[in-house]
């Protein structure tokens, strides 16, 4: 879970990658979903996980941290299911400023080589306040 | 990670958490003192260092107990309960060789303020430490990489 941060934030993209099983999924649920002013959205697989990766600036282009809190763990076998809260802090020439926060709603399974990787990931944007000045900001805010 | 012995994983745990001990200490100590207890994270010959990564501004450096006393009683920073601030360091990724351990975390710093609480700044910790005879993990080299940080005016 924490690399899944670091590697959003700086890249490398295969470390992002390296987070999800071949079929992972990630998905964006907004809190007013379905009267939504964006609609639910699904990443799944590698490629379209590429996707995903590929709609966002990364450091040194824009600084952001994601930031992952009180995580609930429960296990089953080889099966994880965590819920944690998400903080996202982005640079403005004002200042940092809180730019969304929400939960992670985390299915992982557990792999062969003993790493632990998302089958799923449901991000829950609660809120997200997107400023108007953007170095290239994400070309589709997820709030995530 | 399938061939290591349960004594070694054990081992493993055991390093990270008194790592991340050292770490969390370090906060706390910045935040609300005592002066030995954050000097009692570094080693003797211990280095803290800050980067402005947006910034061709020289790298700020503290090395050495006399620097870092100095340090921790920068007067523009202050100290609960003078003035109330939180450094928080989220999503640390430890990795142990041996006697060494290379640790990259978030941190970001909260600041009162009388129009409410804000964040200050942000950033990664790109950390050394080592394990130290009595046990305990020490800083041999702190690089505090700042993103971004506010212009506010910090209240006195």
């Amino acid at each position: 879970m924490y690399q899944y941060g670091h590697s959003h934030d700086y890249g490398p993209i295969e470390d992002f990658l390296d987070c999800f099983v071949a079929d992972g999924a990630w998905e964006r649920r907004r809190r007013d979903t379905p009267d939504q002013r964006q609609p639910r959205r699904a990443y799944e697989g590698h490629d379209e996980l590429t996707r995903y990766f590929g709609s966002h600036k990364h450091a040194p282009d824009l600084f952001y941290k994601h930031l992952v809190l009180e995580p609930r763990i429960t296990l089953d076998g080889d099966e994880a299911h965590v819920v944690s809260y998400f903080v996202k802090i982005d640079e403005h020439p004002d200042g940092p400023y809180l730019y969304a926060f929400g939960r992670y709603r985390d299915h992982l399974v557990s792999c062969p080589d003993g790493r632990w990787r998302f089958k799923r990931r449901i991000a829950e944007s609660e809120d997200v306040h997107v400023r108007d000045w953007t170095r290239g900001h994400d070309v589709s805010p997820t709030g995530e | 990670m399938g061939a290591t012995s349960l004594s070694d994983r054990v081992q493993r745990l055991e390093d990270e958490s008194n790592v991340l001990a050292t770490l969390y200490q370090y906060a706390h100590a910045l935040d609300y003192g005592p002066e030995v207890e954050f000097l009692d994270c570094f080693l003797d010959d211990g280095v803290w260092e800050r980067v402005r990564v947006s910034s061709a501004e020289a790298p700020k450096v503290f090395a050495g107990r006399e620097d870092l006393t100095r340090f921790f009683h920068d007067p523009a920073r202050g100290r609960a309960p003078e003035v109330y601030f939180k450094h928080l360091l989220v999503a640390p990724q430890i990795k142990i060789q041996g006697d060494e351990a290379q640790v990259d975390s978030y941190f970001v710093r909260l600041q009162e303020h009388p129009d409410g609480p804000y964040v200050f700044a942000f950033g990664r910790y790109r950390d050394v430490l080592r394990r130290c005879p009595d046990g305990r993990w020490r800083i041999q080299h702190r690089r505090a990489e700042t993103e971004d940080t506010h212009r506010k005016q910090i209240p006195r």
